[in-house]
Protein backbone atom coordinates (compact mmCIF):
# COMPACT_ATOMS: atom_id res chain seq x y z
CA UNK A 1 0.00 0.00 0.00
CA UNK A 2 1.94 2.98 -0.99
CA UNK A 3 1.34 6.48 1.56
CA UNK A 4 -0.97 8.73 -0.06
CA UNK A 5 -3.37 5.60 -0.18
CA UNK A 6 -2.29 4.85 3.56
CA UNK A 7 -3.07 7.97 4.58
CA UNK A 8 -6.51 8.03 2.95
CA UNK A 9 -7.94 4.81 4.44
CA UNK A 10 -6.84 6.01 7.39
CA UNK A 11 -8.91 8.94 7.30
CA UNK A 12 -11.93 6.72 5.84
CA UNK A 13 -11.56 3.81 7.96
CA UNK A 14 -11.74 6.33 11.13
CA UNK A 15 -14.13 8.83 9.68
CA UNK A 16 -17.50 7.73 11.31
CA UNK A 17 -16.31 6.81 14.57
CA UNK A 18 -14.70 10.08 14.73
CA UNK A 19 -17.14 11.92 13.93
CA UNK A 20 -19.80 10.44 16.47
CA UNK A 21 -17.32 10.78 19.04
CA UNK A 22 -16.78 14.43 18.68
CA UNK A 23 -20.82 14.64 17.74
CA UNK A 24 -21.00 12.57 21.81
CA UNK A 25 -18.54 15.41 23.06
CA UNK A 26 -20.46 18.37 21.64
CA UNK A 27 -17.27 19.17 19.04
CA UNK A 28 -18.80 19.10 16.61
CA UNK A 29 -23.12 19.25 15.61
CA UNK A 30 -25.03 16.02 14.23
CA UNK A 31 -26.29 18.32 11.06
CA UNK A 32 -22.30 18.43 10.22
CA UNK A 33 -21.67 14.13 10.92
CA UNK A 34 -20.76 14.23 7.01
CA UNK A 35 -18.66 11.38 5.47
CA UNK A 36 -16.98 13.38 2.30
CA UNK A 37 -15.40 12.10 -0.50
CA UNK A 38 -11.44 10.98 -0.65
CA UNK A 39 -9.33 11.49 -3.33
CA UNK A 40 -6.09 10.82 -4.21
CA UNK A 41 -6.07 12.99 -7.75
CA UNK A 42 -3.77 9.84 -9.11
CA UNK A 43 -6.18 7.51 -9.08
CA UNK A 44 -9.78 9.06 -10.13
CA UNK A 45 -10.67 8.47 -14.00
CA UNK A 46 -11.11 10.88 -16.00
CA UNK A 47 -15.12 11.07 -16.13
CA UNK A 48 -16.37 14.33 -17.89
CA UNK A 49 -20.18 15.10 -17.45
CA UNK A 50 -21.12 12.86 -14.62
CA UNK A 51 -20.90 14.81 -11.10
CA UNK A 52 -20.70 14.12 -7.42
CA UNK A 53 -23.80 15.13 -6.04
CA UNK A 54 -23.17 18.29 -4.25
CA UNK A 55 -26.24 18.13 -1.83
CA UNK A 56 -24.34 16.10 0.89
CA UNK A 57 -20.63 15.82 -0.14
CA UNK A 58 -17.64 17.95 0.46
CA UNK A 59 -13.85 16.52 0.14
CA UNK A 60 -10.53 15.51 1.38
CA UNK A 61 -7.71 15.52 -1.37
CA UNK A 62 -4.65 14.00 -0.18
CA UNK A 63 -1.25 14.82 -2.37
CA UNK A 64 1.90 13.86 -1.05
CA UNK A 65 4.60 16.38 -1.11
CA UNK A 66 7.68 15.32 -0.35
CA UNK A 67 9.83 11.63 0.70
CA UNK A 68 12.96 10.99 2.09
CA UNK A 69 15.11 8.17 3.26
CA UNK A 70 18.31 8.44 5.47
CA UNK A 71 20.32 5.63 6.69
CA UNK A 72 21.30 6.82 9.67
CA UNK A 73 23.70 3.22 11.11
CA UNK A 74 27.07 2.74 9.60
CA UNK A 75 25.97 -0.34 7.66
CA UNK A 76 23.28 0.76 5.90
CA UNK A 77 21.27 -1.77 7.77
CA UNK A 78 18.15 0.39 8.06
CA UNK A 79 16.04 2.61 6.43
CA UNK A 80 14.68 5.74 7.84
CA UNK A 81 11.44 7.49 5.95
CA UNK A 82 9.72 10.81 5.90
CA UNK A 83 6.84 11.58 4.13
CA UNK A 84 5.25 15.34 3.65
CA UNK A 85 1.38 15.24 2.61
CA UNK A 86 -0.65 17.67 1.67
CA UNK A 87 -4.85 17.54 2.83
CA UNK A 88 -6.91 19.88 0.99
CA UNK A 89 -10.49 19.60 2.83
CA UNK A 90 -12.60 21.29 0.51
CA UNK A 91 -16.19 22.42 0.81
CA UNK A 92 -19.07 23.93 -0.91
CA UNK A 93 -20.14 27.55 -0.41
CA UNK A 94 -23.81 27.00 -1.42
CA UNK A 95 -26.60 29.94 -1.78
CA UNK A 96 -29.28 27.88 -0.30
CA UNK A 97 -28.00 26.58 2.58
CA UNK A 98 -30.27 27.63 5.91
CA UNK A 99 -27.62 29.75 7.54
CA UNK A 100 -24.79 32.12 6.00
CA UNK A 101 -22.63 30.19 8.22
CA UNK A 102 -23.30 26.37 7.55
CA UNK A 103 -20.69 26.04 5.53
CA UNK A 104 -18.32 27.89 7.47
CA UNK A 105 -19.33 25.55 10.36
CA UNK A 106 -19.37 22.29 8.02
CA UNK A 107 -15.45 22.75 7.14
CA UNK A 108 -14.43 23.34 10.80
CA UNK A 109 -16.53 20.35 11.95
CA UNK A 110 -14.63 18.51 8.89
CA UNK A 111 -11.15 19.71 9.71
CA UNK A 112 -12.27 18.73 13.60
CA UNK A 113 -13.02 15.16 12.70
CA UNK A 114 -9.58 14.51 10.32
CA UNK A 115 -7.84 16.20 13.15
CA UNK A 116 -9.18 14.10 15.95
CA UNK A 117 -7.95 10.69 13.60
CA UNK A 118 -4.33 12.20 13.08
CA UNK A 119 -4.35 13.04 16.66
CA UNK A 120 -5.49 9.65 18.01
CA UNK A 121 -3.64 8.09 15.43
CA UNK A 122 -0.12 9.92 16.30
CA UNK A 123 1.55 6.84 17.43
CA UNK A 124 2.11 3.23 15.17
CA UNK A 125 -0.96 4.23 12.98
CA UNK A 126 -2.48 0.95 11.24
CA UNK A 127 -4.77 0.50 8.53
CA UNK A 128 -6.76 -3.09 8.54
CA UNK A 129 -8.60 -4.97 6.23
CA UNK A 130 -11.86 -3.93 5.72
CA UNK A 131 -11.26 -1.45 8.25
CA UNK A 132 -11.89 -3.55 10.94
CA UNK A 133 -9.16 -3.88 14.00
CA UNK A 134 -9.61 -7.16 14.39
CA UNK A 135 -8.45 -8.25 11.00
CA UNK A 136 -5.02 -8.63 9.88
CA UNK A 137 -3.15 -5.46 9.37
CA UNK A 138 -2.64 -3.99 5.61
CA UNK A 139 -0.37 -1.07 6.52
CA UNK A 140 1.28 0.98 9.57
CA UNK A 141 3.97 3.72 10.00
CA UNK A 142 5.54 4.92 13.61
CA UNK A 143 4.26 8.83 13.27
CA UNK A 144 1.76 10.55 12.42
CA UNK A 145 1.63 14.27 13.04
CA UNK A 146 -0.43 16.94 11.86
CA UNK A 147 1.98 20.33 11.60
CA UNK A 148 0.23 23.17 10.38
CA UNK A 149 -3.33 24.68 8.26
CA UNK A 150 -4.00 27.55 6.56
CA UNK A 151 -6.93 28.88 4.91
CA UNK A 152 -7.09 27.78 1.11
CA UNK A 153 -10.63 29.29 0.30
CA UNK A 154 -11.39 30.01 -3.57
CA UNK A 155 -13.89 32.60 -3.96
CA UNK A 156 -14.45 32.49 -7.97
CA UNK A 157 -15.54 28.80 -7.40
CA UNK A 158 -17.15 29.51 -3.87
CA UNK A 159 -15.13 26.89 -2.22
CA UNK A 160 -14.24 27.39 1.29
CA UNK A 161 -11.12 25.02 2.30
CA UNK A 162 -8.60 23.98 4.96
CA UNK A 163 -4.83 23.15 3.73
CA UNK A 164 -3.36 20.61 6.44
CA UNK A 165 0.31 19.41 6.34
CA UNK A 166 0.81 15.82 7.52
CA UNK A 167 3.94 14.14 8.25
CA UNK A 168 4.28 10.47 8.52
CA UNK A 169 7.45 8.66 9.56
CA UNK A 170 8.80 5.34 9.52
CA UNK A 171 11.74 4.66 11.35
CA UNK A 172 14.07 0.71 11.13
CA UNK A 173 12.94 -0.52 8.34
CA UNK A 174 15.30 -2.88 7.75
CA UNK A 175 16.49 -3.13 4.59
CA UNK B 1 18.81 32.23 -8.45
CA UNK B 2 18.62 29.76 -11.68
CA UNK B 3 17.54 27.07 -8.75
CA UNK B 4 14.91 29.46 -7.28
CA UNK B 5 13.60 29.70 -11.15
CA UNK B 6 13.26 26.09 -11.33
CA UNK B 7 11.65 25.28 -8.07
CA UNK B 8 8.81 27.91 -8.95
CA UNK B 9 8.54 26.46 -12.28
CA UNK B 10 8.28 22.60 -11.14
CA UNK B 11 5.50 23.74 -8.38
CA UNK B 12 3.43 25.81 -11.20
CA UNK B 13 3.64 22.34 -12.85
CA UNK B 14 2.52 20.56 -10.07
CA UNK B 15 -0.23 22.44 -8.71
CA UNK B 16 -1.53 22.81 -12.20
CA UNK B 17 -1.71 19.30 -13.01
CA UNK B 18 -2.94 17.69 -9.72
CA UNK B 19 -5.79 20.69 -10.50
CA UNK B 20 -6.20 19.46 -14.11
CA UNK B 21 -6.63 15.86 -13.03
CA UNK B 22 -9.14 16.98 -10.48
CA UNK B 23 -11.00 19.37 -13.16
CA UNK B 24 -11.23 16.15 -15.91
CA UNK B 25 -12.97 14.09 -13.29
CA UNK B 26 -16.49 13.66 -11.60
CA UNK B 27 -15.23 15.80 -8.90
CA UNK B 28 -14.81 18.98 -11.19
CA UNK B 29 -16.92 21.21 -8.98
CA UNK B 30 -13.93 20.68 -6.64
CA UNK B 31 -11.18 21.75 -8.48
CA UNK B 32 -9.40 25.39 -7.42
CA UNK B 33 -10.12 28.32 -10.51
CA UNK B 34 -6.80 29.06 -12.24
CA UNK B 35 -6.22 32.29 -9.91
CA UNK B 36 -6.74 30.03 -6.96
CA UNK B 37 -4.18 27.29 -8.47
CA UNK B 38 -1.58 30.49 -9.01
CA UNK B 39 -2.18 31.36 -5.35
CA UNK B 40 -1.19 28.11 -4.25
CA UNK B 41 1.61 27.47 -6.34
CA UNK B 42 2.71 30.87 -4.55
CA UNK B 43 2.38 29.49 -1.07
CA UNK B 44 3.93 26.31 -1.49
CA UNK B 45 6.92 27.80 -3.12
CA UNK B 46 7.29 30.50 -0.26
CA UNK B 47 6.98 27.38 2.22
CA UNK B 48 9.92 25.72 -0.12
CA UNK B 49 12.47 28.73 -0.79
CA UNK B 50 11.88 28.96 3.42
CA UNK B 51 13.11 25.51 3.68
CA UNK B 52 15.70 26.52 1.15
CA UNK B 53 16.96 29.55 2.69
CA UNK B 54 17.25 27.27 6.36
CA UNK B 55 18.98 24.37 5.04
CA UNK B 56 21.96 26.86 3.05
CA UNK B 57 22.01 29.15 6.90
CA UNK B 58 22.62 25.64 8.35
CA UNK B 59 25.07 24.88 5.87
CA UNK B 60 26.89 28.12 6.24
CA UNK B 61 27.22 28.24 10.16
CA UNK B 62 28.42 25.04 9.80
CA UNK B 63 31.14 26.18 7.66
CA UNK B 64 32.09 29.30 9.92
Amino acid sequence: MDEVTFLIRLLSDNWASAASALVSSGDITSSHNETPNFIDVRSIAPNEGRRVDMDSKSVVIVYEDSGSTEYPTIDYAVRNETFGFTVHIRTMHRRDFSELTFSRDRLQALYRIARYILENNSLQPKVYVGGNSGNAVEGSAQILKLQSRSEANDRNKRLLGYKLTVEMKRMAISV
Amino acid sequence: MENATRILQEILEREKERNALLKDSAYAEFALSDESVMEEAQKAYHVRMMEEIKKATKEVLKGG
